[in-house]
């Protein structure tokens, strides 16, 4: 871990990296279900791209927590593989609660699933260990 | 089950060695992060890992870690005067 980044500015990152997240899916979305492609649109996804970038770099890949959750398990030690487990069975559950209560929306309102909110649910499944990691600093 | 708290004396060891955490990492097989979260007593090691901690210091597990709080080497100075 980034010894030199406070606990509350890992947080930040991490928070703004999520949520220009689903900012860019809610964008997508509405462009692609309604609003249809204009200038603000793409004005609101390039700003959003450009937010969750640098928060990434940020608070995931400076602070470390990108590399130790997609680090080989032969890498690991007995204290990293405790918190590696520990990470692991909390995103599990968050991600799978996510993904049904997704499905579930998506078949009351009776819309067809989308190339680009599977894809996000992809990268949120790789983002999700890493932001738990940089959340917790003691764990690293 | 929440495991009880194992005190240790690692950090005054590895200093009267001279070993840095870096080097005291390679030395019992672990990432050197690991050391100063045993340091702090922070993570409580499996019992092959006391072991090797015990065998790069030439002592024994008990002589390292321990279920009660360490004396310091003042309070051991202090006892060893008063006996």
């Amino acid at each position: 871990m980034n010894e030199n980044m406070t606990c509350n500015q890992r947080r930040l990152f991490v928070l703004a990296a999520n949520l220009s997240l689903l900012a860019l899916l809610m964008v997508f979305e509405v462009s692609y279900r309604s609003a249809g492609w204009n200038v603000t649109m793409n004005t609101l996804i390039a700003a959003n791209a450009i937010v969750f970038l640098f928060s990434f770099l940020m608070g995931y890949v400076r602070s470390g927590a990108w590399r130790f959750s997609h680090k080989s398990i032969q890498l690991l030690d007995e204290r990293e593989m405790v918190v590696s487990s520990a990470i692991m069975r909390i995103a599990y559950a968050v991600f799978t609660v996510l993904v049904l209560a997704v499905m579930l929306v998506f078949t009351l309102m009776e819309w067809q699933l989308d190339m680009v909110l599977v894809a996000t649910l992809i990268l949120f499944a790789h983002l999700l260990p890493a932001s738990l990691i940089a959340w917790k600093k003691t764990l690293v | 089950m929440k495991s009880r708290k194992i005190y240790n004396r690692i950090d005054v060891l590895r200093k009267e060695k001279g070993f840095t955490r870096k080097e005291l990492a390679e030395k019992i097989g672990v990432n050197f992060q690991t050391v100063g979260y045993l340091e702090r007593e922070e993570y409580n090691p499996s019992l092959d890992l006391a072991f090797r901690i015990a065998e790069v210091f030439g002592l024994s597990v008990d002589q390292v870690f321990s279920t009660q709080p360490m004396p310091t080497l003042s309070e051991l100075l202090n006892n060893k005067k008063e006996h």
